[in-house]
């Protein structure tokens, strides 16, 4: 299997506070791979590292087969980057930011640039301190497929995009993909738009690998189950349950979310002998809630408890 | 090469009204004054005094607003930059040597060209009206205080490759500056106290700093001294042209290639500046430790020896004091050490 990027032992820490721990990491060529994780575990770290912004402490770390450890800037000619808060120069125009990207990237096509800000409608003569700031990804996204990229590093980039703009933005991704076979590797907090776009989802939690699966398997492997009891409900039983990520308690009624196959799982809840037990919906948005609850990161009724480790 | 060309555009394109406030800065004194003066003297020549006090002197506002605007604007270029651009021109295919070098290029371009203007502008008055200077004080004038700017400028790019801010930054490169005549005055004070320290040491001392001082190649001030109560003399008031060139062109290509090294390895983050021998906060803190227990231990000894074991104790006990601080405040901050 091809990877775009893959990371052995990647370690980061600002200070005392460790950001990247220990990440293993493999995207498929070719893939919409999604990250995902709670704020400051690291995502933005692990992207800034694979761009080169930020250098590992120690660890290793390849995009397209290079190093990125390696100096040469070559690395990157098809690697393109729209950050979270795009941060370009503000008295150039829109104009002088593609011809700054056409002089960077040997790859630059000037046609998709054309068709790209057609689709937006941005106005080349614009400056960019006048652009909001969805203005601004707009003008990072062109910039970043204009570039003819092998692999596209997106660090939440539709957040706090309007509806339209975000859908503009994954159909171009999504069109990307299917054309060029582009690898795009993005993080992102809005779960559906990752459900309906990535092929591979991984989640990363105080800067470790928490999962790392094809949507397809991830899936297939969690499930939330409801059981009904006739009696008392069997709560150390439960709490024992191999593979139990999460569970909630009303009444005669359990809620568990779990790992395994169904045809494994169910033996083991036969035995704990519910009267009924029911499949229910699980999106990606549940499937992150119950990890993240299963490490202690969770609303609670009482108070807002986070460990985040700063 | 294509890396290096697009970012000269780049350069040019993010910084040429910088370079004409630049120029403005430099120029203002020779031309404004000049033409002042020329409009309201009775004197032919008159109009070209300032001109001759800013050849002959060194210490002019024309030269004085160089050597600011040469350091300034390497902090601006590359310190001024962080956390803004700078993130996104790292993630584009061009290497770190490539950054630095364009913007060496093209601020030490700027400031050769405003330098050649200004002399232009010199040469070709000097033709058309009556002057008190000649065409080869202007030519050496020219490349020398060239070369010390293009020295100043190359040592504020080493400084911005590892500092944060266009005012910390210029600062700090004015302490760099400063320090070599600092360390041998303090050293020279510590030496005072334990033995004769004869006229001939302190001048050949003196003789050095002028050396080290890059400003003191272009002040014509800072490079005459005479003893009162000898006849030793620090005269460099005529500079060697080619040896003090050649010392300020090789000292700016070094400056170039420590800032290039530093930069390649600085990781960017807040935390994270990065010199040869660790991060920059530890070395500065070593540094501040060093220079605090020279000057108390320099005050309490009554033997060189006696200073030495003071020195050492005071330069250890003040870097951990330091180390602890930083911890103290961090564990109050964050919760964590």
């Amino acid at each position: 299997m091809d990877l775009a990027i893959e990371t052995r032992a990647l370690n980061k820490s600002f200070d005392s506070f460790k950001a990247i721990d220990e990440l293993y990491l493999k995207v498929p060529a070719g893939s919409i791979f999604g990250l995902i994780g709670p704020n400051g575990a690291g995502k933005t770290t692990l992207i800034q590292m694979l761009t080169g912004i930020i250098r590992p402490d120690s660890g290793e770390a390849f995009i397209l087969g290079h190093s990125i450890r390696e100096r040469d800037g070559s690395i990157r000619n098809r690697v393109g980057y729209v950050p979270d808060v795009p941060v370009m120069y503000p008295n150039f125009t829109v104009a002088e930011m593609y011809r700054l990207g056409s002089k960077l990237y040997p790859f630059w096509d000037w046609e998709r640039c054309r068709e790209l800000q057609r689709g937006f409608r941005l106005l080349e003569s614009q400056r960019i301190r006048n652009l909001s700031r969805g203005q601004k990804v707009q003008v990072a996204l062109v910039m970043a497929l204009a570039l003819r990229p092998k692999l596209l590093l997106l660090d939440e980039p539709t957040a706090g995009l309007d509806p339209v703009v975000r859908r503009a933005f994954l159909q171009a991704i999504i069109e990307e993909v299917a054309d060029q076979g582009t690898t795009v590797f993005y993080s992102s907090h809005n779960l559906n738009d990752l459900e309906q776009s990535a092929d591979h989802i991984a989640a990363i939690f105080r800067g470790q690998m928490l999962f790392s699966h094809s949507l397809d398997r991830l899936k297939r492997s969690v499930h939330r189950l409801q059981l009904i009891f006739a009696k008392d409900t069997p709560v150390d039983k439960i709490r024992e349950l191999s593979g139990l990520v999460d569970w909630q308690s009303s009444g005669r009624v359990v809620t568990i979310t779990i790992t395994g196959e169904l045809n494994t799982i169910n033996p083991r809840l036969a035995v704990l002998e519910p009267e009924l037990i029911k499949e229910l919906n699980l999106d990606l948005e549940g499937i992150f809630i119950a990890f993240m609850k299963s490490k202690g990161y969770y609303y609670g009724s009482e108070k807002w408890e986070v460990s985040t480790g700063q | 090469m294509r890396g290096l060309r697009s970012l000269l555009w780049k350069e040019w394109r993010q910084y040429r009204m910088s370079f004409l406030l630049a120029f403005i800065i430099i120029s203002w004194e020779p031309v404004l004054v000049s033409y002042l003066v020329y409009r309201t003297s009775d004197r032919a020549d008159a109009w070209s005094d300032i001109i001759v006090n800013i050849l002959a002197s060194g210490s002019s506002n024309t030269e004085y607003s160089a050597m600011v605007v040469a350091v300034m604007l390497a902090a601006f270029m590359l310190a001024g930059e962080r956390d803004k651009s700078l993130n996104y021109l790292v993630s584009t295919p061009v290497s770190r040597r490539e950054i630095v070098l364009a913007k060496y290029i093209s601020g030490s371009l700027a400031l050769t060209a405003i330098m050649l203007i200004i002399s232009l502008f010199f040469l070709i008055l000097g033709q058309l009206l009556p002057a008190q200077y000649s065409i080869q004080e202007v030519i050496q004038w020219f490349i020398l205080t060239t070369a010390a700017l293009l020295s100043l400028f190359s040592l504020a790019l080493l400084v911005a490759s590892f500092s944060r801010g266009i005012l910390f930054s210029s600062l700090l490169t004015a302490l760099i500056l400063a320090l070599p005549g600092m360390m041998i005055s303090l050293t020279l004070q510590v030496l005072r106290q334990f033995y004769q320290v004869s006229a001939a040491l302190e001048f050949k001392a003196h003789y050095i700093v002028t050396y080290l001082f890059i400003p003191d190649y272009i002040i014509r001030g800072g490079r005459y001294i005479q003893s009162s109560n000898s006849n030793l003399v620090i005269n460099r008031i005529n500079p060697d042209y080619p040896i003090e060139v050649g010392v300020l062109l090789i000292a700016s290509f070094l400056f170039l290639g420590l800032a290039i090294e530093i930069f390649e390895k600085n990781p960017l983050e807040r935390q994270g500046e990065l010199l040869f021998f660790g991060n920059f906060k530890q070395i500065g803190m070593i540094f501040i430790a060093f220079l605090s227990a020279m000057v108390w231990a320099g005050q309490m000894a009554a033997s060189l020896v006696l200073f030495l074991v003071y020195f050492l104790i005071m330069w250890l006990g003040i870097y951990l004091a330091m180390v602890n601080l930083i911890r103290l405040i961090n564990l109050i901050r964050y919760g964590q050490v």
